[in-house]
This record gives C-alpha cells, structure tokens and sequence, in this order.
C-alpha cells in the first residue's frame, strides 16, 4: 500500500511539476510627485487594450483583487463595475479606438473618449478629483537564478537546483493619473506579474502591488520594507 | 490499477517532453523540386539599425546561391501588393476596434490567400524568406564547454573579460546555465501555406557577455563590425542547398 502512495505521488509530481510559485512584492519606492491626498477619492478605469486575450486574465485578477482592498484603500477607490461601465458605455458610442485594417490608435477618438470619460465621472462623482486609467503593458525583464525583478517589483519562482539568466516574458501595470477637471497627467508603472494570470479562487497574488502603488498615491510614502 | 494510472502518467509525461522537430528537404530535393520561388527578406525589429549593411551583404549572396543551383528568382512587390488590394477589401476586418487586437485566423487567411495568387500569377514553386534573427544561444559553466554559448554552428566565449580560474573552480560547485541573445542569419523555404520545406542557419554572434550575474550588452559599434563572422554565417546557412542537411 505504501508503495502505491508513492508511486502515485511521484506520478502526480511528474505531472505539475515541482514549483513554487512566490507572490510579487515591493522592491523599491517609485518616484513621483503626485499631489493626492490620501481623504480624496479616485477613479479606476481599465482601458480597452486590457481587453486583449494575452492580458484580460491579468485584468480579471487585478480587479477581483482591488475589490477585496478596496474598503482599505486611501484615497478611496469609487465602485470599478460602475466606472468601467462608464466607460464601455463612451467606447461603443465611438465605435471603437483602433483602425480595423491597421490596428493603429485613433489619437483623435482617444482624446475624444478620455474628454467624454471624464465629463461623465464628473456627473456621477462629484467628489472624484483624478481617474487611474490602467493598461497592462507586455515586456521582458531578467531572470536571475528563478529571481526576477523590474519596474520597483520582484518576483521569484523556485524550480529546485535551477541556476540559470535570461529574459522571460513578464507583466507590467501602467497606470496614467489624469485630473478629471483639470489637465494634471502623469504615468506610473509597476511590475504586475511574471507568471500566468492566478485563477478566480486566488484573489491575493496582487496585494502588495496594489499596496504598493497606493502607497505612491497617498502623501504618506512608506519606505520598502 | 493503481499501476496502471501510475504507467499511463509517466509515458505522458515521457511523450509530453518528447520534442517534434521537422526536417528540412535534401538539397538535392529543393534543387530539383523548386525552380523558381519568390524571396521575402525579415530582419528582425531590434536589428532595423543595422538592417542596410547586413542586407547589402547578404541580398547578392543569396542571389548568387539560388543562381548557381539553377533557381530562379522574383522579389516579393507583387506579393505586397496582392496583400494590400486584399486587406483594403471593405470586409476585412484585421483588428477588433474597441481593443485594437489583432485578428490572427484573418490575417492568416490573406496570407495564404495572396500567397497562393502570387504564386499563381508568377508561376512559382515556393517561397524564401532569408534574414538575420534574434534568438538565443545556450551555455553552461561545465568546464568542458569551455565557457562559451553555442548556437547554429558557432560558439562564442560569453563570460565577460573571458573565464578566470575563479569560473574554472567555481564552475566544479555551482552548475550554471543560461542563455545569451544572440544573431543568426538564416534561410527558410516554405510552400504557399507557409508550410515548412527546408530551413537552415548560421549563427553571427551574441549580443552581449556576462561579468557574474550582470549582463554587459556590446556597444552598438561592437555588433557587425566583423566581416568574417557574416561571411562565416552565410557559409553555414548556405548548406541548405550546398549539402545535404543530414
């Protein structure tokens, strides 16, 4: 019987292999001049790029984990599912931002939806001063003995003996503050994740970047621990 | 029962890391089979600075190659042109407007679809795509492969400053491996569905060297200063209808 439990474990490990897979976290502050103050509130607002089958996943998970944060996070983040709604309602109005024979950005419906954007957020609150328009952008970083670090985040996943570098494929979280009534703009990034997207039950891989990136938002910096 | 889901899990596993690879056709085969084919050159994104001199090398000697095995040879505008009255049509839609996402199965299916016009009109036999691409070269610090990375046919030393006695006796307790970008030139012969026929490649030479954990990456000066190495790289690949690739 022993035997047999063994023999099935061994079968199993051959099977999904023998990693560990290690949550991001902080590496270092990012460094910005954002003037937020922690009692305000703000907008969070995927943009339709997200919605391309290589990085949907990511957004998936990021949102279900902003949305376990949210009641602790300052400034406060307003309702996702209500902003997004927002604006999905503006991009079908537009038909869409990208040519459909070239694939090129429309800079103009660009600059036409964030204006519509904001002026419905506005409608709808108030009290909303900057809206966080996120994208996930794909590049590669350097991975050093299963350690990878890039954009203030790193990562680890462990793979036994494996002592190897080179470049992998990683995710990166690109977030572009915007004043909602004003003209104040300016862009953050922050290393995401360098592994598959986790699946819905894990809701808890992205906290320390979420934290993270609030961190920079609030006035109140924490130095990484 | 227990034995038997065990058995069936390892040759699973045994057939999943089983890697296909796919032959490339004799020389003697392409030569007698393919006598007239339209040449694609695809320099890789990163390389575009260097694209122009790399090109001017390497454009006549294909064409010197594809001569002296008696095949004949068209540039590919008429190719690029057949593709864009195609992707002009008013029902194609290439990319979805809302998320600017590429629509692959379509874009696949002008590809074949101009392929297969041109070679209609042109009268070809296949298709060659000739360039010099990215990819990467292994290495380990085995003592015995003397600390170089090795890639389509070469090698070269990837340790920066080259290895001291200190990667000599380090290299007996740390098993170290990797991978370094390195350049290749290469030549790919395919049908009108961009399926495979033959492929062959000659490695130029790596991007950059490591100095411990650090990657230092060559000037850009550095890259492609020796003639030698793409004289070097086009005589291997040039093997495709030279020799047999056995």
């Amino acid at each position: 019987m022993n035997i047999r439990c063994l023999l099935l474990a061994l079968a199993i490990l051959c099977n999904v292999g023998c990693m560990t897979f290690y949550d991001p976290r902080p590496l270092s502050n990012i460094e910005t001049n954002l003037p937020i103050d922690p009692q305000e509130k703000v907008a969070w607002v995927w943009l339709p790029m997200t919605e391309r089958s290589d990085i949907k996943p990511y957004q998936i998970a990021t949102t279900q984990n902003l949305i376990t944060l949210q009641t602790t996070l300052n400034p406060v983040l307003v309702s996702l599912a209500k902003t997004n709604q927002i604006a999905q309602g503006k991009l079908r109005k537009l038909g869409g931002l990208f040519d459909h024979i070239n694939g090129k950005l429309d800079v103009n419906r660009y600059a036409m939806f964030l204006a519509e954007l904001k002026a419905a957020l506005a409608v709808e609150y108030p009290a909303v001063k900057y809206v966080f328009l996120a994208t996930i952008r794909s590049e590669k970083a350097k991975y050093v003995d299963g350690r990878v670090a890039w954009a203030h985040i790193e990562q680890k996943i462990a793979t036994g003996p494996d002592s190897s570098t080179h470049y992998t494929d990683v995710k990166t979280l690109v977030i572009n503050v915007q004043e909602v009534k004003g003209d104040f703009s300016k862009s953050v990034q922050i290393g995401l994740d360098m592994k598959a997207a986790p699946q819905e039950s894990k809701v808890d891989r992205y906290d320390e970047v979420i934290m993270h990136l609030w961190r920079t938002f609030s006035r109140e910096k924490s130095p990484v621990i | 029962m227990i034995y038997r889901i065990f058995f069936i899990c390892l040759i699973g596993t045994l057939l999943a890391s089983c890697k296909s690879t796919q032959k490339s056709m004799s020389a003697a085969d392409l030569k007698m089979n393919y006598k007239r084919v339209l040449i694609f050159e695809s320099y890789s994104a990163q390389l575009m600075p260097f694209k122009q001199a790399l090109d001017s090398y390497y454009r006549p000697q294909l064409s010197k190659l594809l001569a002296k095995h008696g095949i004949e040879h068209v540039s590919s505008k008429r190719y690029f042109e057949i593709f864009d009255e195609l992707k002009n049509n008013d029902d194609t839609v290439l990319f979805d407007p809302v998320t600017g996402q590429k629509n692959d199965q379509q874009h696949q299916v002008l590809v074949h679809s101009a392929l297969a016009q041109v070679k209609a009109e042109l009268n070809l036999d296949a298709f060659v795509t000739y360039g010099v691409k990215i990819r990467k070269a292994s290495f380990s610090n085995n003592i015995f492969s003397g600390y170089t990375a090795k890639w389509d046919g070469v090698s070269e030393p990837y340790v920066y400053g080259g290895a001291g006695a200190g990667d000599f006796f380090k290299s007996f307790v740390v098993q170290e491996g990797g991978n370094v970008p390195a350049a290749s030139f290469y030549i790919l012969f395919e049908d009108e569905n961009e399926g495979f026929l033959a492929y062959n490649a000659g490695g130029i030479e790596i991007f950059g060297t490591f100095n411990g954990d650090e990657y230092i990456a060559k000037e850009e000066s550095e890259l492609f200063d020796d003639i030698e190495q793409i004289k070097h790289a086009f005589m291997l690949a040039s093997k495709i209808l030279n020799e047999d690739n056995e």
